[in-house]
């Protein structure tokens, strides 16, 4: 019932913000879906998707895409035994099972779309064969392990016609779709930092099954540097995709240090990130990530010179809160020439209590589930055939962003963009 | 000091106006880590963590200056203004829930400035029995406010006007269109109605009350002042009003005449510095059950509304 409200809420918000000229014209997704979202309920728009990947990522996903109306999971895949059992289970049989997703581009029967949420180096060749049979693509971010496969992943689509659409939900997100127009709107000022972080405190590990010391590098994949890029392509990758965005650029280069500070278990991936990007005209935005310190969760502090959003925690702060209103009235007097009695006098201070400037909400305090949004967003996008425009370089950008991070890292050295990777607005990528 | 700080400054060219508000909020914050109990390890914060019997050294002049003065107050008010009743009130914090009698009665036994002894030669002071409370509040807003003017004085500023959140307003001067600045105090009980007016003329404007207007519009009670005989704070709804040229005096007076019976006030009131003190109570039903105006001899006669 939540979920259903959320989805409810959020039509009914898409369609309001996509009224705005500011998001109109810079997330044309929105228009798009806020023109599709009555449409679509006829036997011909039934939307069949098929999953490779039914991990815990992939199963979050199967079980939205399970609330969306007009939907049939047709098919499921999966190489790993358990993993396959569960999609089985939560599809009820109903859904064709395969353990090899070539098998399942071959045999299942006529997919509009598959959703890809496989380990991080498996995403491209996957992508890229259903993008090549002519299925739509939602891949789970971050795109791909290497700079070369998210570039041939990228060209593939474009080339196809395709959508290929990338796991990053925050685009969807009311929230975080707020804070943009009001950024873009020019409340915070201009934004000169953006300083995000992901803190958790766990060793990020999956259990193994006893005696199968063999699973290690199929399980843990996120572990080790052949699979995963760690914290930079897990995490990151959504908090510099925000920074992308909002900025309306992407870095120029990018310096940082990474370790394996705490959990020194045989991984190969840092436990310990800290990147700093230079984006034009001096902007920067500042990263870090650990695994061993909770205390200060997940946020993106979007910083201008008038004003701070915090979109994880729905904020907007502004650097000179407006006057107590009896106060306002004194000077909006002062400026007519007029005299008259300022009602401004009133117990209203508290001794020494804590309290402190706190912000302003930027929507109403509802959970939105940006996954289901996006899924919604996704399913929307198949059933009309297109893709959203400028959706999927967010994605791209996004990941390129991240991987350029962990070179910093890995080489101990500044890294530039590269030219060949450069997907810069109105330009194809070449 | 946990408020918002609204400064209106004249007559000033607006790089000064930025210089002096840097000058006041960091004046204003050094004052609040001053006086802050709720500031871990800060020198008030220490006292309320000692235990009773050792002597304290008060290494802040300031700080011991404001012990000192704070006694005064204590004689001055009838023993009413007592700046270590933290215990006590701690109990009170609760919207909903009353403490038990003998709880507080216990607490109250060791709290007080009565607890309180000072070693004037070795600047130190001592609690008998109890653990600490000291609260400077109402002594640390009207400290701050005194600073504030201070500095706007040495910057030849003449027209100005500074808001602790509106239940202090300090003047400088006069409203360009007239002899004084004219203030009103709101309803706390009845947004959109008015107490009183006043006329500002270099005073500062202090209102206590246990009926809070928050921002949320809606009015709240609030515990904050408590009996130093009694351990409880009023149960009536009631606001008190100072105007005067002292923001020090001014605070003190307003939140002792949340406590003082009105026998005291005279006395009390003769001990003062004050241009006028407004005391209004209300009926359970939120309506003004009482009103007294109380102005000083020298300006106008006595006068009872």
């Amino acid at each position: 019932m939540k979920d259903e409200r959320t989805r409810r809420q959020f039509i009914r918000d898409v369609s309001l913000l996509s009224s705005s000229a500011v998001l109109g014209a810079s997330m044309p997704w929105l228009k798009a879906m806020a023109g599709e979202t009555q449409a679509g309920n006829g036997a011909s728009d039934r939307v069949r998707l098929g999953f490779v990947g039914v991990g815990d990522r992939g199963r979050a996903l199967l079980l939205n895409c399970q609330q969306l109306e007009n939907v049939e999971i047709a098919a499921v895949c999966d190489n790993y035994e358990p993993h396959y059992q569960r999609a089985v289970e939560l599809t009820n049989g109903k859904a064709k099972a395969f353990y090899d997703y070539r098998k399942m581009l071959d045999e299942a029967d006529k997919l509009d779309a598959v959703i890809i949420a496989t380990p991080l180096h498996e995403h491209a060749h996957i992508t890229i064969d259903f993008l090549n049979s002519g299925i739509h693509v939602f891949c789970e971010k971050s795109m791909a392990r290497t700079l070369e496969d998210s570039k041939a992943m990228t060209l593939t689509a474009n080339r196809t016609g395709k959508i290929l659409q990338i796991g990053h939900q925050r685009m969807f997100n009311p929230a975080y779709l707020k804070a943009y127009e009001r950024a873009a709107s020019g409340e915070i000022g201009q934004i000169t930092q953006i300083r995000a972080y992901w803190h958790r405190n766990n060793d990020w590990r999956r259990p193994v099954p006893k005696g199968r010391p063999e699973l290690e590098r199929k399980i843990n994949w996120r572990m080790y540097d052949e699979y995963s890029a760690g914290l930079m392509t897990e995490l990151a990758s959504h908090q510099i995709q925000v920074a992308n965005w909002f900025l309306g650029e992407t870095p120029t280069r990018v310096m940082g240090s990474g370790s394996i500070c705490f959990w020194k278990d045989g991984r190969e991936v840092y436990d310990n990130v800290a990147c700093v990007y230079d984006y034009p005209k001096g902007v920067k935005v500042i990263y870090d990530s650990v695994i061993s310190n909770r205390k200060y969760g997940l946020e993106e502090q979007i910083m201008g010179h008038l004003g701070t959003i915090e979109p994880e925690v729905r904020k907007i702060y502004s650097e000179n809160p407006p006057p107590a209103p009896g106060f306002l009235q004194l000077i909006n007097n002062l400026e007519k020439d007029i005299f008259e009695t300022i009602p401004i006098g009133g117990a209203s201070w508290v001794p020494e209590t804590a309290v402190q400037y706190k912000g302003e909400y930027l929507v109403e305090d509802y959970q939105y589930d940006d996954t289901l949004l996006e899924m919604e967003g996704f399913v929307l996008a198949v059933r009309n055939g297109r893709p959203y425009p400028g959706l999927l370089r967010e994605g791209y950008n996004a990941t390129v962003a991240v991987l350029l991070g962990l070179q910093a890292m890995q080489e101990n050295r500044i890294i530039e963009w590269p030219e060949e990777y450069a997907w810069k607005k109105n330009t194809e990528l070449v | 000091m946990g408020t918002r700080l609204d400064m209106l400054i004249l007559g000033q060219s607006p790089q000064v106006c930025e210089m002096l508000f840097h000058e006041i909020n960091h004046e204003v914050e050094r004052i609040e880590i001053l006086f802050s109990r709720f500031r871990e390890n800060g020198q008030v914060w220490e006292i309320n963590q000692q235990r009773h019997a050792r002597w304290i050294k008060i290494d802040s002049e300031e700080l011991w200056q404001a012990f000192l003065t704070c006694r005064e107050y204590h004689a001055t008010t009838q023993g009413i203004f007592d700046i270590n009743m933290g215990e006590v009130s701690a109990l009170w914090k609760g919207e909903k829930e009353t403490p038990l009698e003998n709880e507080v009665a216990e607490r109250l036994r060791s709290s007080g400035m009565k607890q309180m002894e000072y070693d004037e030669i070795g600047q130190r002071i001592r609690f008998l029995s109890g653990k600490p409370g000291i609260d400077f509040g109402a002594y640390g807003k009207g400290y701050a406010l005194a600073k504030v003017r201070e500095i706007l004085i040495a910057h030849q500023v003449t027209q100005a006007v500074i808001n602790f959140g509106d239940s202090s307003i300090l003047t400088l001067g006069k409203h360009p269109s007239g002899e004084y600045w004219p203030m009103s105090v709101r309803n706390p009980m009845k947004p959109g109605d008015i107490l009183h007016e006043f006329n500002m003329k270099n005073h500062s404007l202090t209102t206590s009350s246990n009926r809070l207007l928050a921002d949320d519009g809606w009015s709240r009670k609030f515990h904050h002042v408590i009996h130093p005989v009694t351990g409880k704070p009023v149960s009536e709804g009631k606001s008190v009003s100072v105007l005067s040229k002292s923001p020090l005096d001014g605070e003190v007076l307003s939140t002792a005449f949340m406590l003082l019976s009105p026998e005291q006030y005279a006395v009390v009131l003769n001990e003062f510095e004050y241009d006028e003190v407004v005391v209004v109570t209300f009926s359970s039903g939120a309506s003004i059950q009482k009103k007294q105006f109380l102005c000083n001899n020298q300006t106008k006669p006595n006068q009872s509304l």
